[in-house]
């Protein structure tokens, strides 16, 4: 059960590092490298290997390990980040993701597809093997911040690393030099550097050590931070990734640099620079004084990058005759690239953005939410006692109560809320993969990200809108050649897009494709027998049809759509979440998906109104204004309110409820979307919080109900399914009493 | 009391009892600061009764050497227990807890 919990968590943390991992990755490719996402793809990689290791899932540790060598050497600049290594790191984290899944679903001593992973694992192997070539080559002044500066600008770095001479074996140094910088928070995780090394020496004996302090003044020094850094001469007979393992933990916020015996002068470079001013004297010192770098090597590893080649001549009389003429040699070709090389900063504090959140199990969020609900329905009962006994002092106090308790529902509802770009964020991907497959260019524009709606919609909200953006991708946007051939620019748009309004949210997918054929359209259906040849049908009902099970105008099915399954399931999708989608299409203009979904489905502020003798609840969001039926000209089931028609629906007919006197008759206006209508209704209770309860099975087929809640009395009431009840009056009343704002808007949008 | 103070042939004397940690660590910098201040030119550190002591002891210790010479005062250990002087060969660091010697910054 325990163990249950923490394989969840840490499948839902690998999840979102492979998000950001991804998202980093594709920033890279629109924006070029920065440090920032290099770092976070680092960390990401580095962090699900540390989770995953807790676990023993030793198959993705050990490819998460090549992976994460190789992104090691891109975050050092030895690699360069171009199209094709971004390809692979992307294919990476997808395979990344099907390891994880397979934990999910507790069958990670499976490997998923063992032919892939050889086949990814031999690329990232190919990577690290070019490296050790090239560092093993690269030897003189022009050493490895050349290969830094190749990430950004060179073909003709490249140029220069192959052009120089394999002369290196390395400094004599037989011992391993480790380098440690902790990142300052560490004691405060828990973490003693000083364990660390202590567990270090388990593998072998330290030459020598120098402990570097960076504490600031007595006043300023804060005990609980770490300011300690050692440089360790290190005798062991493990290997390198023994000896990173060492420092797993702390690895990712502190600068751990391990040198193996015998490495490159190229490389100690690397690290020396690297290191701040005020340590520079210090470790060098240190590194003369122990032998861990002989004289000569010093000399040789000090020269200034970019030296004046005549420069570089006059030195070389102390340096042996095979590297001086080396060195004469690269100089030249060395240069131009000196010049622009920008150099890499070091002690850049790693610490990317910190996610400030806590993870709470949702069924606990569950319950708290049914809690409050209880609480409403409590507090109801309690005004409404307070409201008889006409004690005013007691009506006070449960008016402030229930003011509280308002907000505590609206705490507790927003606790549920996420930013609907948890969704989005996969669609660059997407929109990425399925645009080079397709050979269309096709740029993605997502706007309103931010918007919130309940987590639980957006979990099943995102395979409808998968399936509309790639049919807008396949469907819509056209090749780059017939964009051409009709006057659009080559590049195709697609849009996203979501906002609220009057109490939903609003999710739009725009494509500026070629539009949908209606001609088309109708035919096919009339084929399919889904419409007679001879019906007469708005714009609006003909782009419904696509939505018809089995419904597709592609001609020919191709790998992403067509199949003619995918629309009729997003309409069941987004139906059972009580939204509802619509499209707006112009010929050779594009196509736009509008869906629009209720902002939650727990809790509600409601509007009471009686009928009959019962209580019926009016989602509040949906209530535009309150009008005595009798002040205004009625006309069957039109009345005229200010001059224009609005229909309206008698509900004690609708519901064949009783009779019953009443003095006034009060109309309810709803809008849901663009649509307007009235609610006859006897009487007008006011505001109330109607916590939902879903309707049993037995009435799931009831129109024009979408709920019951309980009132403070203890009575049941039913909510009206308002969208369903105005759509209703549409269908009624068939003259042009909804107005053509729907095309209007859309018109605009173009 | 883990910190105890004394005077020794005239000298202050510091004694420091079991853990020495960052679960002290807030706790004793203001006090081992306030030792140096009160010293007179000499200020001894005993350290035998340190049962336990992590970078945060070793830190404070460091920058309590500094603190002493930055005030010309001399600051010397006397005794070490067997969790320092593990410390001392884990970090090679005989040269910083040489016991009555004249005193040698680390840097």
């Amino acid at each position: 059960m325990k163990k249950d919990a923490a394989r969840d968590a840490l499948v839902q943390e690998a999840r979102e590092l492979l998000v950001a991992m991804e998202a980093a990755l594709l920033q890279i490719e629109s924006d070029g490298p920065s440090k920032d996402s290099i770092n976070a793809i680092f960390r990401a990689a580095h962090t699900i290997k540390g989770s995953a290791g807790l676990f023993a899932f030793d198959s993705i540790v050990s490819f998460t390990h090549v992976l994460e060598s190789v992104l090691d050497r891109v975050r050092n600049g030895i690699l360069r980040l171009d199209d094709a290594m971004l390809s692979l790191l992307l294919n990476c984290g997808d395979y990344m993701g099907d390891l994880v899944d397979a934990i999910a679903q507790s069958r990670e001593d499976q490997e998923p597809d063992r032919e892939r992973r050889t086949m990814l694992e031999a690329a990232l192997n190919t990577h690290l093997e070019q490296v050790a070539v090239v560092s093993a080559q690269v030897v003189d002044t022009t050493g490895l911040t050349e290969m830094v500066a190749a990430v950004t600008a060179a073909a003709e770095a490249s140029v220069v690393h192959t052009q120089q001479a394999a002369c290196d074996d390395g400094v004599a140094n037989p011992y391993w030099h480790l380098s440690l910088r902790f990142n300052p928070d560490v004691l405060r995780d828990g973490l003693d550097p000083l364990s660390f090394l202590r567990y270090l020496l388990t593998m072998g004996r330290s030459v020598y050590v120098l402990t570097l302090d960076s504490m600031p003044t007595a006043d300023e020094m804060d005990p609980e931070l770490c300011y300690l850094g050692f440089e360790i001469g290190f005798d062991s007979e493990a290997d390198l990734e023994a000896i990173e393992s060492v420092f797993e933990f702390v690895r990712e916020d502190s600068d751990i640099t391990v040198l193996s015996p015998h490495s490159s002068l190229a490389q100690y470079r690397q690290w020396i620079e690297r290191l701040p001013a005020s340590e520079h004297e210090q470790v060098v010192r240190l590194m003369l004084q122990s032998g861990a770098l002989s004289d000569a090597e010093w000399q040789l590893l000090k020269r200034p990058h970019g030296a004046d080649p005549l420069v570089a001549g006059s030195n070389a009389a102390a340096m042996p005759p095979v590297l001086r003429s080396a060195s004469f040699e690269l100089a030249p070709h060395a240069m131009p690239v000196n010049g622009s090389a920008p150099r890499q900063k070091s002690g850049d504090d790693k610490k990317g953005l910190e996610q400030k959140f806590i993870k709470i199990e949702v069924s606990k969020l569950d319950q708290l939410i049914d809690l409050v609900g209880e609480l409403v329905i409590a507090g109801a009962g309690a005004s409404l006692v307070a409201k008889r006994k006409k004690d005013q002092r007691f009506e006070e106090a449960t008016q402030l109560i229930s003011g509280l308790v308002e907000q505590i529902r609206d705490a507790a509802l927003t606790l549920r809320m996420v930013q609907i770009n948890e969704v989005f964020q996969r669609f660059p991907r997407v929109v990425r993969d399925m645009s080079r497959e397709m050979g269309k260019e096709i740029e993605l524009i997502v706007t309103g990200a931010e918007t919130e709606l309940d987590k639980s919609m957006v979990e099943k909200i995102s395979d409808p809108l998968m399936h509309i953006v790639r049919n807008a991708m396949d469907h819509g946007i056209e090749a780059a050649d017939i964009r051409r051939a009709v006057g659009k620019p080559e590049t195709g748009v697609l849009r996203l897009n979501a906002t609220h309004e009057s109490g939903s949210v609003v999710i739009e997918v725009f494509d500026d494709g070629r539009g949908l054929d209606k001609e088309k359209i109708v035919r096919k259906a009339t084929q399919q027998g889904l419409i007679s040849a001879d019906a007469n049908l708005s714009d609006k009902e003909i782009f419904r049809l696509i939505f018809e099970p089995g419904f597709t105008t592609a001609e020919q099915v191709t790998s992403l759509s067509g199949r003619g399954v995918g629309m009729d399931v997003v309409k069941r999708n987004i139906d059972s979440l009580h939204g509802e989608v619509d499209i707006f299409s112009n010929p050779g203009m594009g196509t736009m998906v509008r869906i629009r979904l209720p902002l939650t489905l727990a809790i509600i502020a409601g509007f009471q109104v009686v009928v009959g003798g019962a209580v019926f609840v009016i989602p509040l969001d949906l209530v535009v204004e309150c009008i005595n039926l009798s002040a205004h000209q009625v006309h069957e089931n039109i009345v005229t309110l200010r001059g224009e028609p609005l229909p309206f629906i008698p509900l004690r007919e609708l519901f064949d409820l009783p009779q019953r006197e009443s003095p006034r008759k009060s109309l309810v206006i709803v809008q849901y979307g663009q649509m307007r209508a009235g609610l006859l209704v006897d009487n007008l209770l006011g505001e109330c919080q109607a916590v939902i309860k879903p309707l049993g099975k037995l009435f799931s087929k009831v129109k024009g109900l979408s709920g019951s809640t309980i009132l403070g009395d203890g009575r049941v009431a039913l909510i009206l399914d308002v969208p369903h009840l105005i759509t209703h009056t549409g269908e009624m009343e068939q003259v042009g009493i909804r107005r053509s704002e729907t095309r209007v808007e859309f018109g605009e949008r173009m | 009391m883990p910190l105890t103070q004394s005077t020794r042939d005239g000298h202050l004397r510091l004694l420091v009892n079991g853990g020495f940690t960052i679960f002290q660590a807030a706790e004793y910098k203001p006090q081992l600061l306030g030792v140096i201040d009160n010293a007179d030119d000499m200020l001894e550190v005993d350290l035998s009764g340190v049962e336990e002591i992590d970078t945060t002891g070793l830190q404070l210790l460091l920058l309590m050497k500094r603190e002493a010479a930055l005030q010309y005062k001399q600051l010397f250990f006397n005794g070490v227990s067997p969790a320092v002087q593990s410390l001392i060969d884990l970090l090679h660091l005989q040269d910083v807890f040489e016991t009555q010697a004249p005193l040698q910054g680390l840097a």
